[in-house]
């Protein structure tokens, strides 16, 4: 369980760091793949999170940080790789079908995620669930959207606006 | 996995739901707009950086998934008719499904737009009675004036119907209108001092509607705080303003203006629909209506009904490049 010091290059054990959720759960992870996330890179950078400190993220639990690290991990080699160009034909519909089960979730998890992803600033994962809720929505009417996404029941000036916005719209509706 | 608390979509973050409106096609994107109040805010942005005003491409031009990788599809919220600037600023109505064309009077016929040249002795227009601009003179050139001056335009029925058919142009600056029937040479300003200091026409006019029933427009004032000073948010609009007094500015023309407030505004809705009146804006500030500049040209292939509601169009993409 000990985090080796911090490798220097590609040689060596990869450096750890360590992340606390919300509920106090310590994840270890490798600081490659932490560093997906904009906000985390800093702290990292700056030599946060190894050894027994930790980096506290009060605005996320550990059901949700889990499955963020899940994504940092799968992308953390294609991200060191300056995404693409390294990448063969294989590796790319692996991470494609991984992607595509990974947001395969119920809609208050995608919710959890997509936060998550803002608050940490992991720009794919972010894209990923945008366009995920994207796909669920679309062809929906605004009432249908509401009630896959669970929104409570419309106010009266809401329902008010729909109806009007479907007669002045009418053909985006057929 | 269960979620910490219930989620709430309605105030997830506005570049978030943008992430997520980018990647849908038009119809869908404007169906979101109107899920609950933030997200239609969040709307306008993003149709802003997908329609963009150029002087190249015109603005109903929308390419939707749903269509094959060389067509792009052109949606009117009305019976085909259009309403187009061409590259000196003037104003058409264009029928897209029947490619008839009626022109309007020119710019020029504005009772504050004259040619003048700009200081490299080019055409232009001086756009008058700007009260910021102390010297008088507000020069555009042909081109790009279209994109400042139109900011609605309503018709009251068909052009085809020449001269019974009045248009209502909301224009520069903010809250001044003029209006003029088909075949008319000059706009006919509308100027509301003469009948009423009270009335709110410094607060910008914000839309208006033909309404057949009535056989009047109304006009949608904005209740921007400017427009009483000191009274700032106390300001409640002036309900109605009795159509006689501006009927008796109007009726040589027979187009009636009459004043609703913003509680009415629901009702200006629906009034819209009944009307044959499409809006055209240039700024592109508004997410509740399309936006239209082009060259007449633009017009070409069609497809499908012309159904009120809806109309589409094919173009060929080789087409829309050279416009």
């Amino acid at each position: 369980m000990a985090a080796p010091e911090s490798g220097d290059g590609n040689n060596g054990a990869a450096r750890m760091v360590t992340l606390i959720s919300s509920d106090n759960t310590r994840f270890e992870v490798e600081a490659a793949a932490a560093s997906l996330s904009q906000t985390l890179q800093l702290t990292i950078l700056d030599g946060g999170g190894g050894g027994g400190d930790g980096i506290p993220l009060p605005n996320v639990d550990s059901a949700t940080l889990s499955k963020v690290l899940e994504y940092c991990i799968k992308h953390a080699p294609a991200a060191a790789n300056g995404g693409a160009p390294n990448a063969t034909a294989v590796d790319r519909a692996e991470l494609e079908r991984f992607d595509n089960e990974f947001v395969n979730i119920d809609q208050s998890v995608l919710y959890s995620l997509i936060m998550a992803a803002h608050n940490l600033e992991i720009e794919g994962l972010q894209s990923l669930v945008a366009k995920k809720v994207a796909d669920m929505i679309k062809g929906k009417s605004p009432m249908e959207i509401r009630r896959t996404l669970g929104f409570p029941d419309p106010t009266p000036e809401e329902q008010a606006e729909m109806n009007a916005h479907m007669l002045e719209y009418g053909w985006a509706y057929e | 996995m269960e979620a910490s608390h219930h989620p709430d979509w309605s105030g997830i973050p506005e570049d978030l739901i943008a992430l997520v409106m980018r990647v849908l096609d038009i119809p869908d994107l404007l169906r979101v707009s109107s899920v609950c109040a933030s997200w239609r805010a969040a709307v306008s942005p993003v149709r802003r950086v997908r329609i963009p005003i150029t002087n190249a491409s015109p603005c109903l031009l929308y390419s939707c998934a749903a269509d094959e990788a060389d067509t792009a599809t052109i949606y009117s919220p009305s019976s085909g008719w259009i309403l187009a600037a061409d590259e000196e600023s003037n104003l058409q109505a264009l029928n897209q499904l029947t490619g008839a064309q009626v022109d309007l009077p020119p710019v020029t016929g504005l009772y504050h737009v004259e040619s003048c040249f700009d200081d490299q002795g080019r055409p232009a227009y001086n756009l008058g009675d700007d009260p910021d601009v102390p010297d008088g003179k507000d020069i555009y050139i042909p081109l790009e004036l279209r994109l400042y001056l139109y900011h609605r335009v309503y018709l009251s029925c068909s052009p085809s119907a020449g001269a019974e058919c009045v248009v209502l142009l909301l224009h520069k600056h903010y809250g001044k209108m003029s209006f003029a029937r088909v075949g008319d040479d000059r706009w006919t300003r509308i100027s509301w001092k003469e009948h009423n200091e009270r009335f709110p026409y410094s607060a910008g006019c914000r839309a208006a509607a033909f309404s057949k029933k009535d056989g009047v427009f109304y006009v949608l004032f904005g209740n921007d705080s400017e427009w009483i000073g000191g009274e700032g948010s106390n300001y409640i609009p002036t309900r109605t303003v009795s159509p006689a007094r501006f009927a008796a500015r109007c009726t040589m023309r027979a187009a009636r203006i009459k004043c609703i407030d913003d509680n009415l505004r629901l009702h200006l809705q629906i009034e819209c629909l009944r009307g044959d009146g499409m809006m055209v804006f240039a700024d592109g500030s508004h997410p509740t209506s399309s936006s239209v500049l082009a060259p007449s040209s633009a017009f070409v292939v069609l497809r499908g009904a012309g159904e009120v509601g809806g109309a589409g169009a094919v173009w060929p993409e080789e087409a829309a490049a050279v416009l």
